[in-house]
């Protein structure tokens, strides 16, 4: 008798440790009308408390209370499809613009919601529009949208003579890598990660694997002519050699070892506090296309799972409103997706110009389309990207590297 | 661990109580108290519960899981179906994959004796006799300690262009180093360095206190009987600790065929795909392009190569492990 007793205690405890290890990470609570769970990256605790003052506003707006479920960016996306694949996904979901289209199928259009409530969508930036929209169809209200830029140390290139005016050319900018050599510094820090490369490409010579249409061309004939140029650029010491780290572009350009590097408008306000140079701002140069740049941009959809779309599409109105965005802007976050709310965040940004160059690349951008497979395409780059990048390959044979894996 | 006496007759089972056994070691027979062989208290089960419930929910269920989920195409969202064995077909036909194992295989060639040299030699240079040798075994053990992402993001600043490798070899030689972590011919080096550097420790230890217990009486037989340094490791000490170090080559040898995180934050397989490993490939697979049946079916060959290296082991250590 006293040995079952033993035995079932043993049992019943481990088993209550078993359970209570796994359901502390997973408590979410069960969503209802006036409750709803909202997924989001989240990058420490200032960026929690700018985003719970958006989810506070719902709830002062008379609408849902509204529970953010964070996660860091690198993993968000891993997080986000484990949590649509279970019986309790979030309602409101945060996208990107080039990943919309991965989730097509776990989102709901938003059109009929739009009609049905009468939205007035004008009031957002056109662009910032079509990032979300996938084959006719509109899953997401962009809450920040931007063209793709060109960071650059000020500093620097005051002491080789060289201003960057916004919409320069590939010509000008090999010409200002020269003097930088001759003051002993590189111009660009190169970059493996998905949309700076394909940005930089795009600029250049209007290559691109994705087209406009969002199928795949990882063969794309420009692409590789335009790895092989940035390599080029690394041959004759313009240019730092590639790494399989999405940071070391951004690490080189910060300590200094890089003159300029590529980056969106959400970056500005924070790169501005963490570099001890003047920081400027202009344009991606253009070689002999005017293709000009990709724009893109995050927003908030609803997921299909969700059983009170209503609310949430109530929720994500408030969310993109001008009023929450204008507070979001002043707070130096991203570029507001409503073209009344970006005034506060150039004066926020408060960099001389910056609205010439971004009027300037909004002239030019096309939206980056989402493709199923671009994670694959994302992880690929990292992987054969810098040996092209660096010479140890060319362009083609990284690029047919790249498609031989690809859509398997 | 390996250095335990081989276990006694007791029976292992507990199917329950041989009948008419008295069931506890009550006064039996007018001897003394005593516990009889075979008797089971609940005291056993109720100590080892935990650790089997773990075992069962945390490790057997998820294999079998994978093994169902490797027959199926299984993707993180959308319909699944079943396959049988085109998992298993695709991923031995495919060049990425050979290649993976191929990487996988170099990296433990190079790993596993690299550490074991290594620990076994400061083991064996961390004798009693060297002044502070616990200050050296800690300084020698905090590598392993060390959160092991914080270790591979350090290397990667040591390995970069511009890195200290490289700045040290430019201003005192006046030449680059290359880029390690960049270039084919040195990429796999360079994770096997860090790794190794990350490793040795935790091996060393266990060499370390295995040599200590190795009886001063048999050492100072042999060196009366005029046996060298070189002869006294190798003949007395070396087959002394032989259980000790047979168990850390083979958790060693399991380990670096799960080598994940020293390539995936140094290199991300790059480039190409000469630093690719296994586990990698399942990471890819599973949670970056969501195919869960083809990461299972990857994770399945995984294990089966683990098991019949273990088992390799086990066979052949008849041959040069020497139990007291």
């Amino acid at each position: 008798m006293k040995n079952r007793t033993v035995r079932l205690a043993a049992v019943a405890s481990a088993a209550v440790l078993a359970l209570s290890a796994c359901s502390s990470g997973s408590s979410a609570s069960s969503q209802s009308a006036d409750d709803l769970t909202w997924a989001m990256w989240i990058s420490g605790t200032a960026d929690q408390n700018a985003w719970q003052e958006v989810a506070d506003a719902v709830s002062d707006d008379g609408g849902p209370t509204v529970t953010i479920q964070g996660a860091p960016f690198t993993d968000y996306w891993t997080k986000l499809r484990t949590q649509l694949s279970s019986s309790d996904a979030p309602c409101i979901v945060t996208v990107q613009s080039l990943r919309a289209a991965n989730y097509t199928d776990q989102l709901i259009p938003l059109d009929d919601l739009v009609k049905e409530d009468g939205v007035d969508l004008s009031g957002f930036d056109t662009t910032a529009l079509d990032g979300m929209t996938v084959d006719g169809k509109l899953y997401a209200l962009p809450y920040d949208t931007g063209p793709l830029l060109m960071f650059y140390n000020k500093d620097m290139f005051k002491a080789a003579g060289v201003t960057p005016e916004p919409g320069w050319t590939v010509d000008d900018f090999e010409a200002a890598a020269a003097k930088l050599k001759a003051n002993g510094d590189k111009i660009l820090a190169t970059s493996d990660e998905d949309l700076n490369l394909e940005s930089l490409i795009l600029a250049y010579n209007g290559g691109r694997v994705i087209t406009e249409d969002g199928d795949l061309d990882a063969t794309n004939a420009k692409f590789a002519e335009g790895l092989d140029w940035i390599n080029s650029l690394v041959e004759k010491g313009y240019a730092t050699q590639a790494q399989a780290d999405s940071t070391a572009d951004d690490t080189a350009f910060v300590n200094g070892q890089a003159g300029t590097y590529i980056d969106g408008p959400w970056s500005i306000i924070n790169q501005k506090g963490v570099v001890d140079f003047d920081l400027g701002v202009t344009t991606i140069p253009v070689g002999d296309s005017d293709a000009g740049t990709f724009s893109a941009g995050s927003g908030f959809g609803i997921s299909s799972q969700c059983k009170y779309p209503e609310q949430a599409f109530e929720a994500i109105q408030t969310m993109t409103s001008e009023q929450v965005l204008t507070s979001l802007a002043e707070e130096g976050r991203a570029l507001p997706s409503r073209t009344k709310a970006q005034s506060a965040w150039f004066e926020t940004a408060g960099i001389d110009g910056l609205d010439n160059v971004l009027k300037t690349a909004l002239s030019t951008s096309v939206p980056l389309p989402g493709n199923a497979d671009s994670d694959q395409l994302s992880q690929l780059f990292a992987q054969y990207a810098p040996p092209a990048i660096n010479g140890q390959q060319t362009g083609e044979e990284a690029m047919s590297a790249i498609a031989s894996q690809l859509g398997s | 661990m390996a250095t335990s006496t081989p276990q006694s007759t007791r029976p292992t089972t507990t199917g329950g109580r041989p009948s008419g056994a008295p069931r506890k070691g009550g006064p039996a027979h007018g001897g003394r108290p005593r516990r009889r062989e075979g008797t089971s208290s609940g005291w056993g089960w109720g100590f080892s519960a935990p650790h089997l419930i773990g075992l069962a929910v945390f490790t057997a269920l998820p294999i079998i899981m994978t093994v169902t989920v490797s027959l199926f195409d299984w993707p993180m969202l959308g319909d699944r179906s079943f396959v049988g064995l085109a998992n298993y077909t695709r991923l031995l036909g495919d060049p990425i994959f050979r290649e993976v194992i191929r990487n996988t295989a170099v990296f433990t060639l190079l790993y596993v004796p690299l550490n074991l040299v290594v620990s076994l030699g400061l083991a064996a240079w961390l004798t009693p006799r060297i002044r502070h040798r616990h200050v050296f075994r800690v300084i020698f053990f905090i590598p392993t300690v060390t959160p092991i992402v914080a270790n591979a993001v350090v290397w990667r600043f040591l390995y970069q262009p511009d890195g200290l490798i490289d700045a040290t070899t430019q201003t005192v030689a006046g030449v680059s180093a290359p880029n390690f972590l960049a270039d084919d011919r040195f990429a796999m080096l360079a994770v096997v360095a860090m790794s190794v550097w990350q490793g040795f420790g935790y091996n060393m230890l266990i060499f370390s206190a295995a040599l200590d217990s190795v009886p001063e009486s048999q050492l100072e037989a042999a060196q009366l009987d005029g046996a060298g340094a070189w002869t006294l490791f190798w003949k007395i000490k070396f087959p002394m600790i032989s259980p000790s170090v047979f168990f850390a080559t083979t958790m060693t040898l399991i380990t670096s065929f799960q080598v994940f995180i020293q390539p995936f934050i140094l290199t991300k397989g790059g480039p190409g795909s000469s630093t690719l490993t296994l586990v990698q490939y399942i990471y890819n697979e599973g949670f970056q392009y969501q195919q869960l049946g083809l990461a299972s079916a990857a994770a399945w060959i995984l294990f089966v190569i683990i098991l019949g290296l273990t088992a390799a082991q086990f066979a052949g250590q008849k041959k040069w492990v020497h139990y007291e």
